[in-house]
């Protein structure tokens, strides 16, 4: 699903944020990548739905070079993926029903079967209840939780989800933690950016770590 | 049907936006309904103009004043002439007593001065009215030069210079209407192009995370096209509606008290009104394409 090929990223001249990466996740596989902070996890993502260009090196999503496709196939290859960003990018101005509903509005879903989907997607992160509220209005794990709802909300192919637990308490970790198991479970290859070491050992999955930008397996 | 969708999605995020912010949109609006007031007002009364000119025109007159003591023959040959040219749709001759009794009717207070003169003052004439579609200027001069040399005729007098003069006046009217209208509709533009780039700067994290999670540029964009445009209609609307009251001010309380032009009806024209709320909206299309382009949207 994601191969990366000798894959550089520098953003300015002082410093190098990946450096060398190449790295395989195959098509249905539930994966975590993890190193310290600053390590370049984020960055390493935001490579793969084309948020970022390398420097160097060649990624390819589902077959597809994303470092060569043109720019008017980006909105297509970002909706077949649903990221959870880590300061998770909710539209102040619309409520959490909407925010999730966007994802389903640009691509002309009827209106009603987006309001259905959206409630069903905010009950599997148990926020039904505040659907109406404005993200401002929630604390970082609901407003975490909301990100996760719009990421999952259109069944995409590849889930990236960028330290998705990192403001949940433990026990809701856990769920989330379980929902992307069932997500996986249907077809969904997932990559999870933590730097939750407990976590990892708890899910068993397999893990690839990066160090000062470099894959250390 | 998803086109139809994307469309009612685009008016609606724009009339939210229109109303979010509706202090420095009126602004905008107003700037716009000034402009293209000024504009309408210029071609209105330019129009009008014109439309006096027309009916100027349509009853163009020549009159051929005859020299004194004329003899008949002369005169017959004359008018046997004229008939035969084809600008002339009516030939009247009217002798010297005709025309007095003409002054007398319609200066009652002054019938008794031709009488205080002891002899009728007025020469014998023929009067000529031109044809539909040979009362160009060009062609009037064509038809008065080919008479006003002939045996027996003494002078020439005719409307052309006043015609011409009003043509041109209406050409002037009209010209700098377009100018100054340019100008304005330039300042519209820019003023329309400023406010949606604000509108763009301040929700540029949005139209990010938009674009983050697979939107087109063009469904990012076209909100703001649709705010654009509405914003240049909606001035459009403002700049006819005050001309349509200027105009019916114009018409009772000035033109009504003066019995000059009292039976020339103002009017604004329909098409006017639909030319200046769809110049609006063409000029916040420009406007907000050219605030698009210069962003990073
Ligand atoms: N937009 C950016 N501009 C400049 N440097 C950046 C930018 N984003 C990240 N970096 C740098 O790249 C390195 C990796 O960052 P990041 O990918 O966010 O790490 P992680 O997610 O593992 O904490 C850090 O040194 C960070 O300062
Ligand atoms: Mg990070």
């Amino acid at each position: 699903m994601i191969q990366a090929f000798h894959v550089y990223k520098q953003y300015d001249r002082e410093s190098v944020a990946l450096s060398d990466i190449t790295l395989h996740v195959e098509k249905g596989e539930f994966c975590f990548l993890t190193g310290p902070s600053g390590a370049g996890k984020t960055t390493f993502l935001k490579l793969v739905f084309r948020e970022e260009l390398p420097s160097q090196g060649q990624i390819l999503v589902g077959g597809r070079n994303v470092t060569a496709i043109p720019e008017a196939q980006i909105p297509e290859l970002r909706r077949s993926i649903g990221v959870v960003f880590q300061d998770f990018k909710l539209l102040k101005r619309k409520t959490i029903l909407e925010n999730v509903a966007f994802v389903l509005r640009i691509l002309a879903v009827p209106h009603k079967e987006q309001k259905r989907r959206a409630f069903n997607a905010l009950k599997a992160v148990g926020l039904h209840h505040k659907m109406h509220a404005y993200p401002m209005q929630l604390s970082g794990g609901e407003q975490q939780r909301v990100a996760i709802a719009r990421a999952l909300i259109n069944e995409p192919m590849l889930l990236l989800a960028d330290e998705p637990t990192g403001n949940l308490d433990p026990g809701m970790a856990q769920e989330i933690m379980t929902l992307f198991q069932e997500v996986n479970a249907r077809g969904t290859t997932v990559l999870v950016a933590t730097h939750d070491r407990e976590m990892i050992q708890r899910m068993g999955k397999r893990v690839i770590t990066i160090q000062r930008g470099r894959v250390n397996e | 049907m998803p086109v139809f969708r994307a469309l009612a999605y685009f008016v609606q995020e724009a009339l939210t936006s229109l109303w979010r912010s509706r202090l420095i949109n009126a602004l905008s609006i107003g700037t716009i309904g000034v402009s293209l007031f000024v504009l309408g007002a210029f071609l209105t009364v330019a129009s009008n103009l014109n439309a006096v000119v027309t009916r100027w025109t349509e009853k163009v007159q020549v009159t051929f004043y005859l020299e004194d003591g004329l003899e008949p023959r002369i005169r017959e040959m004359l008018e046997s002439r004229l008939k035969d040219d084809p600008a002339v749709e009516t030939l009247t001759t009217i002798s010297r007593q005709a025309a007095l009794d003409r002054f007398r009717a319609l200066f009652h207070d002054l019938r008794t001065l031709p009488d205080d003169l002891a002899e009728n003052p007025f020469p014998e004439s023929i009067e000529i009215t031109v044809k539909n579609g040979h009362q160009s200027p060009e062609e009037i001069t064509r038809f008065v030069t080919a008479f006003e040399k002939s045996p027996g005729v003494e002078e020439v007098q005719y409307d052309l210079l006043w015609i011409q003069r009003l043509t041109t006046a209406v050409r002037l009217v009209r010209g700098l209407g377009g100018v100054l209208g340019g100008i304005l509709a330039l300042a519209s533009i820019f003023t329309i192009s400023n406010v949606i780039r604000l509108t763009v700067y301040a929700r540029q994290d949005e139209l990010d995370i938009m674009r983050l999670v697979g939107a087109t540029r063009a469904y990012v964009r076209g909100p703001f096209i649709v705010e654009g445009m509405l914003q240049g209609g909606l001035g459009g609307v403002v700049a006819v509606a005050l001309l349509w009251g200027g105009l019916r001010f114009v018409a009772r309380d000035l033109l009504a008290a003066s019995e000059l032009l009292g039976r020339a009806a103002i009017f604004m024209p329909t098409e006017l009104a639909f030319a200046i709320v769809l110049g609006g909206m063409a000029v916040g299309l420009v406007g907000s394409l050219v605030s698009l382009g210069r962003s990073q949207v």
